[in-house]
């Protein structure tokens, strides 16, 4: 549904793969790039917007992030960079980190894309495969034969 | 969680991995990710990706010495040295022992005669087994070429160029007379066979025999007999070069070296002026033009006091044994230089010299024992080169 506020900001209703319905200025639900892309095809003057591959858990997080990043400017570069920082530490997880990052992706944010994907590189740097796969429950599905051929393969990487 | 990201989102991550190491290591994880980052379409995204943020980090490089005493036609005296030892290089990637020719128990057999980038030839000394190998001593590639046309000689002047799908391995066996044209043997990928190739220069010189080849930028260079000009060939265009004379230096030159710095090629020359002696570096500007612009022009003496060659320094006697030995590929104004046994660094911009540590000179390698010497240099890039495959 389209209404404007009192500051004339155009207002648009995204709604979540679970129904929940969140209510934005359209210039912050436009730093995704694919709802810009709906608003621009005119989808969005019926009724809300679906994101039917978004839960509303996630939505409310990256609803946060396009806030922050919407109504900062180039000077605050500092601020918005400890701010990051701190937005990717609560979701500390990496089960969080995943979904925030498939939806950025699928709602082509690049920012934040960028933001989620140099944080899960920062947490596998210095590990060793064992230990990555520990760390986000990866099945180590090389028989041992095939595992001594890749680090043979591989050797000086693991000196 | 991770388990449900696709190729392309995994891809996101990984590429923003700090070094090739790291994401060569992670290959281990599991079959997706050993098949992500196995194939080429990966080892270009993060090719682009460090081009684009990391482009200020340096690079590990190394470089290998060959030296030898000739003692007659067929005898000689050889050593291979490793110089430069960044962390990086204490891997078992210089251990040319994964080659076919390699026997157990022998490393000094088998040698680097030529390099590119991160992909050596290499050849052993055993008269049974001599075929050229193009390697990657990183991760552990090679490819063997077919037996070459002309008479095996050790000291052959030698060549690799890659050229992305294909390479070219030079070699020019002979010394050729003061001549307007000489005769190379190209070694082709593509067609996996060597040819004979007559190249014509713009003028009469002496080619030379046993001359240490610099690949850079799509052409090879060497020096000319008489060190006067450089040699600059372009094998994927064979049949002529382009002769450039080098910047004249009055009277005690030392030491030239051709090295290369973001795509351009460098000259570094030491020159014993009095009781001093500077270093100069030249940037060629255009192989048509046969410019060189002088870079630095740097005097050594004032920035060695309290330096670890000092002592050696004072020595007036040994002045003059100072050698150059490479640029440093990743740094504009790095120069690397040896005293003896070692081998030490000198910023041209800061005026700071230091000695590199590490280096593995554990002989002396000019002076009266060697009569040459070699250098091969191993420059590492984002992404290990692939050796084009042989056609069969």
């Amino acid at each position: 549904m389209s209404i404007t506020t009192e500051n004339n900001e155009k207002m648009i209703t995204l709604m979540s793969s679970d129904g929940e319905e969140f209510v934005v200025e359209e210039a912050v639900a436009a730093q995704s790039q694919t709802i810009k892309h709906l608003i621009e095809d005119g989808c969005s003057t019926e009724g809300s917007i679906p994101l039917p591959n978004v839960t509303g858990r996630v939505l409310s997080e990256v609803i946060q992030y396009c806030k922050k990043h919407s109504s900062s400017d180039d000077k605050e570069e500092k601020e918005l960079e400890a701010w990051d920082a701190e937005f990717v530490k609560a979701a500390d997880d990496h089960v969080a980190l995943t979904d925030l990052m498939m939806a950025a992706n699928f709602l082509d944010i690049k920012g934040l894309l960028d933001l989620v994907a140099q944080t899960l590189a920062n947490m596998i740097t210095g590990k060793s495969p064992e230990e990555v796969r520990r760390m986000w429950n990866i099945k180590n599905d090389f028989t041992p034969e095939e595992a001594e051929k890749v680090r043979k393969e591989n050797q000086w990487a693991f000196e | 969680s991770i388990n449900d990201l696709d190729d392309s989102l995994l891809t996101e991550i990984l590429q923003r991995l700090p070094t090739t190491r790291e994401a060569h290591a992670c290959k281990l994880v599991s079959k997706q990710w050993y098949s992500l980052i196995s194939s080429t379409h990966f080892a270009s995204r993060f090719v682009d990706y460090h081009g684009k943020h990391f482009s200020m980090e340096p690079k590990p490089f190394a470089s290998i010495f060959n030296c030898w005493k000739d003692m007659g036609e067929t005898k000689f005296d050889l050593v291979h040295h490793i110089a430069f030892e960044d962390r990086f290089f204490k891997s078992s990637g210089f251990d040319l022992s994964f080659l076919p020719c390699s026997r157990a128990g022998h490393p000094e057999d088998t040698l680097v005669f030529a390099s590119y980038q991160d992909l050596f030839l290499c050849c052993s000394l055993r008269f049974d087994h001599r075929v050229y190998y193009v390697c990657n001593p990183l991760t552990l590639q090679w490819v063997a070429l077919p037996p070459f046309p002309e008479k095996y000689k050790v000291f052959a002047t030698i060549g690799l160029l890659c050229g992305g799908s294909s390479f070219r391995v030079m070699r020019i066996p002979d010394d050729q007379s003061y001549s307007k044209s000489f005769t190379v043997e190209l070694f082709c990928s593509e067609i996996n066979e060597w040819r004979k190739e007559v190249v014509v220069a713009p003028h009469k010189f002496h080619l030379g025999d046993g001359l240490n080849v610099f690949s850079w930028d799509g052409m090879m260079h060497w020096f000319t007999k008489d060190s006067n000009e450089m040699v600059a060939y372009d094998p994927y265009y064979p049949d002529k070069c382009h002769l450039i004379d080098l910047p004249r230096v009055e009277e005690g030159l030392l030491s030239t070296r051709v090295g290369g710095y973001e795509g351009g090629v460098r000259l570094l020359q030491l020159v014993a002026i009095g009781l001093d002696c500077c270093v100069r570096i030249w940037d060629l500007m255009c192989y048509e033009a046969e410019e060189w612009i002088m870079a630095f022009d740097v005097s050594l003496c004032p920035l060695l006091h309290d330096s670890l060659v000092s002592s050696y320094w004072r020595c007036s006697s040994q002045r003059l044994k100072i050698q150059a030995l490479a640029l440093d590929p990743n740094d504009q104004n790095m120069v690397y230089l040896a005293y003896g046994t070692s081998v030490f660094s000198c910023n041209l911009q800061t005026k700071e010299v230091n000695s590199v540590s590490g280096a593995r000179l554990n002989v002396t390698i000019f002076g009266s024992k060697w009569d040459s010497y070699n250098v091969h240099q191993f420059v590492l890039p984002w992404w290990p080169t692939t050796i084009p495959e042989l056609c069969s």
